[in-house]
């Protein structure tokens, strides 16, 4: 779909805005969550995401500190 | 200017930072000092605007509409809830104030300076929340079947 920025109230483009990061702020944190579940590591999830292992786990690290996932980032 | 905020809008502000945690929100925002001020209604404030259709669930089940329709106009669809902002961070209970709750507390301080009055009361904090004119607050309000004018004349009722 073309999305004709003319077209588009500033007000309500900018909410847009605001719902996509949301939406994909959402789908990647259950998503890092299904792929350290499967065995991903760190560094993968940061290659898949295009950004590096610290940044990912920055991110998402703390959310999802357990025993499991600091022995996971050990070995990242 | 006012001296300070009344121990009810202390309190509503409290209740809004217990809202956002609730949901795992990573700051609170302005739908969250909304909410706050009907669940629990515990003044007149609360009613007024109950009365107006707004309570919780209401203002949960407008914020998944507005969600959707920010998304429909630029042709994403998805049947996913509202998400609450970020992501939490668990480092310890605190709680931050996003923008849109930062903005709406610095309003009240005007509100209620132009009152003229010592304490800022829910009244203020109410009206600084719907005058919100960008940021999802317009929408949110039409979802619920009102809008600013209509709230701000059933808080300050007839001038």
């Amino acid at each position: 779909m073309q999305i004709a920025v003319d077209d588009i109230d500033p007000a309500d483009g900018f909410r847009s805005v605001l719902a996509l990061r949301g939406l994909a702020d959402q789908l990647e944190s259950e998503l890092v969550d299904q792929a350290l579940g499967t065995g991903w590591s760190w560094a993968r999830i940061g290659e898949a995401l295009n950004v590096t292992r610290q940044a990912v786990q920055k991110k998402h690290g703390r959310r999802l500190r357990g025993p499991a996932d600091r022995e996971r980032s050990r070995h990242a | 200017m006012p001296e300070r905020f009344a121990r009810d809008t202390r309190e509503k502000v409290r209740r809004a930072a217990e809202l956002a945690e609730a949901e795992n929100a990573s700051m609170v925002e302005v739908e969250h000092l909304l909410t706050a001020l009907v669940d629990p209604i515990t003044d007149s404030v609360g009613q007024h605007l109950n009365t107006a259709g707004l309570s919780a669930p209401a203002i949960r089940d407008a914020r998944d509409r507005e969600f959707h329709s920010a998304l429909a106009l630029v042709g994403v669809e998805t049947t996913r809830p509202s998400p609450s902002a970020a992501p939490r961070q668990r480092r310890g209970r605190t709680t931050n104030f996003g923008p849109s709750a930062k903005l709406a507390l610095e309003r009240t301080l005007s509100i209620a300076a132009e009152s003229g009055q010592r304490r800022i009361t829910t009244t203020h904090l109410a009206t600084a929340i719907v005058r919100a004119d960008v940021g999802i607050m317009p929408r949110l309000l039409d979802e619920l079947g009102t809008n600013s004018h209509d709230l701000e004349r059933r808080l300050l009722g007839p001038q």
